[in-house]
């Protein structure tokens, strides 16, 4: 009798299914009713939250530091993981797989931890400051903790580990002979990278510039420690409505902003991708 | 155009030693081909000379220009790869203008030189093509023609045609040899093939273990091998171990276990000293019967008599195996006509004194 391992799939798929679904339709089912204190919500329905987000110019501008401070942290993680990627995947000694493994088990360390160790660091009276007070570069302590620069720098140490992963196997991908021939024909490293390393690796720099993204935009425990409580970014919001407002709705409109915002802005991504690909200025 | 030349090059990999002091000269014009099994240093010399690689100690010269530390974009050398290495971002147009854009040519003198080309390599109507929307063969010639578009002082193909199956394989050997000789440029090209190298070369090196251990045209490798690994690499060969024993004019004897063999010889090997026989199967005659007796005894023919073993036809040609008294094996090949014998017969092989080659390892 042939066994049916397909069958298998179902229960794991039901239950993703239900909880992902379920989860959505009860705060975008909450976003739609009004808040009547002690997480009480009104039967009737309306679109009393969103017009209050739309209008207030607080909870946009923390769709505008969430968003903004994700975008840095992304650019910042592509810039920053591209060599190092581009570094091992080139290498060909066995250090190459050496680093790697640094890299997977450094991204997969709690993000709680990597967050404690960046304040050790950075905090007012942290190494970094002593020793810059003690060279004399600075006269008085700088922190980026409770500032937007620390939050930007906590995503990126969040994110990072999954960047330098995600170009790694994108630059593996492209044949060294490439820049061989680009180089023998006359094209200087910089010129090998401007015209055939990015054009062929702009697709995959792409889809991991988005997962890295949506990473940021989700991300509640660097933005949260980093923040220091003077940050807002949505998910920091999120936590502070639900936990401390106890405001079911409002934090489902917030969600729900938030998840909206990071499709579309997604869409838009990859609809600029493929205008990019029309025109053949870069391939798939 | 230039020659090149390579001075005592060394190259090592950290313990390795890829390339044992490399002395190799490239004449202008020349179509040269380094001919090796993996390994033998073959591919490193080539990087050497493209620049991707710096040597550990030696000097290498274009022309009169010593760019050992010259980076490749520097060195103005066209390149072939064994995966094309075209550009699958760009038309076949840019892919051939490539070189010219990066050193800044106007776009009209860009234009017009890549339709040159495409014409060189027959192929007008492919300008805004991608590499992906054409066959190998044709991807194998634009290759070609982006590696000469900025002419180049030295031309290098990295076993370009490993990639094609035999027909076309051939085909292109053809193909690039003319190219080459259109515009007469320098070639410097690696294969393991020695069909291939023998089909398309000027000069042939043939390179083991990061040496050269034979340099020649086509015909004196095969012909005169000095190495028995040079007589094996290139082509079938029979040998026979045996000891020195005399000398006279041009011609030396040697004792083997099935007999003694006179053998053409320009060598300075001793009297006494190992030497072995090397004998091309097809160089070997077959004379039925174990007396056959049409060759004049003049000393000018060897004879050894054995048993057919094996019997194999391979259409224009049959090679028969004959077993030796001593239970050593020869090969021979000839037209079907000339072998019409069956296993088990007794056979008498002959075969003239100067085709057969001394060796002394």
């Amino acid at each position: 009798m042939k066994v049916r391992w397909e069958l298998l799939l179902i229960p794991g798929f039901l239950i993703t299914i239900l909880l992902i679904v379920s989860s959505q339709y009860v705060f975008l089912q909450g976003s739609f009713h009004r808040d009547l204190g002690l997480g009480r919500l009104s039967e009737a329905m309306n679109l009393g939250n969103y017009f209050k987000f739309f209008s207030d110019t607080f909870y946009l501008n923390t769709l505008w530091i969430t968003i903004k401070t994700s975008a840095l942290a992304t650019l910042s993680t592509i810039l920053l993981g591209f060599p190092v990627a581009y570094l091992i995947a080139r290498m060909r000694s066995r250090w190459a797989m050496i680093l790697l493994a640094g890299v997977v088990v450094a991204t997969f360390v709690t993000i709680v931890i990597k967050v404690f160790g960046l304040i050790i660091i950075f905090s007012a009276d942290g190494w970094l400051n002593r020793f810059l007070l003690w060279v004399g570069f600075i006269d008085r302590p700088y922190t980026i903790i409770g500032n937007e620069v620390g939050v930007v720098v906590g995503l990126m140490h969040f994110t990072l580990g999954f960047g330098v992963l995600l170009l790694y196997s994108v630059i593996q991908t492209i044949p060294r002979s490439y820049e061989d021939a680009a180089q023998i024909h006359g094209a200087s490293r910089w010129r090998v990278h401007w015209r055939i390393m990015l054009p062929l690796s702009l697709p995959g720099i792409t889809v991991g510039a988005l997962m890295i993204f949506n990473m940021s935009m989700g991300a509640f425990t660097s933005a949260a420690l980093l923040g220091g409580g003077r940050v807002f970014t949505l998910p920091v919001l999120i936590q502070r409505t639900v936990m401390m407002e106890i405001k079911y709705a409002m934090a489902g409109t917030l969600a729900a902003v938030l998840l909206v915002s990071v499709i579309l802005i997604n869409l838009l991504s990859v609809y600029l991708l493929k205008r990019l690909k029309a025109a053949r200025l870069v391939i798939a | 155009m230039s020659r090149v030349l390579l001075t005592r090059v060394v190259k090592k990999f950290g313990d390795f030693t890829a390339l044992k002091s490399l002395d190799l000269e490239v004449k202008e014009g020349e179509f040269l081909t380094l001919l090796g099994p993996s390994g033998c240093g073959k591919t490193t010399t080539l990087r050497l000379i493209a620049g991707f690689l710096t040597p550990t100690s030696g000097t290498i010269l274009l022309g009169d220009e010593d760019v050992t530390r010259v980076a490749p974009q520097h060195r103005e050398i066209g390149m072939v790869f064994q995966d094309y290495a075209l550009f699958p971002h760009l038309t076949i147009s840019d892919n051939i203008g490539f070189g010219l854009q990066e050193r800044g040519y106007p776009k009209d003198k860009i234009r017009q030189r890549v339709d040159e080309l495409l014409d060189l390599i027959q192929l007008p109507e492919v300008h805004d093509r991608y590499p992906s929307e054409v066959s190998g063969g044709q991807q194998q010639r634009i290759a070609v023609a982006r590696a000469v578009a900025y002419p180049p002082r030295v031309m290098l193909m990295d076993e370009p045609l490993g990639a094609l199956d035999l027909k076309l394989r051939e085909a292109m050997q053809v193909e690039l040899r003319r190219i080459q000789q259109e515009l007469g440029i320098t070639t410097v090209y690696v294969t393991h093939d020695q069909t291939e190298a023998m089909n398309m070369s000027d000069t042939i090196v043939v390179m083991n273990l990061g040496e050269i251990e034979q340099m020649g045209s086509a015909e004196e490798i095969y012909n005169h091998p000095k190495t028995s690994y040079v007589a094996n690499f290139v082509g079938q060969v029979n040998t026979l171990p045996g000891r020195l024993l005399g000398r006279g004019d041009g011609v030396v004897t040697i004792g083997t276990d099935i007999g003694e063999f006179r053998c053409a010889s320009q060598g300075e090997a001793a009297a006494g000293s190992a030497v072995m026989i090397a004998i091309r199967p097809e160089s070997i005659r077959l004379i039925s019967g174990a007396s056959g007796d049409s060759d004049a005894s003049d000393g000018t023919v060897n004879r050894v008599s054995g048993t057919v073993s094996t019997r194999r036809f391979a259409g224009n040609l049959v090679s028969i195996l004959v077993s030796m008294e001593d239970g050593s094996t020869m090969t021979l090949e000839d037209h079907p006509r000339n072998l019409d014998v069956q296993p088990g017969e007794q056979v008498t092989l002959a075969w003239r004194v100067s085709e057969s080659t001394l060796l002394t390892e």
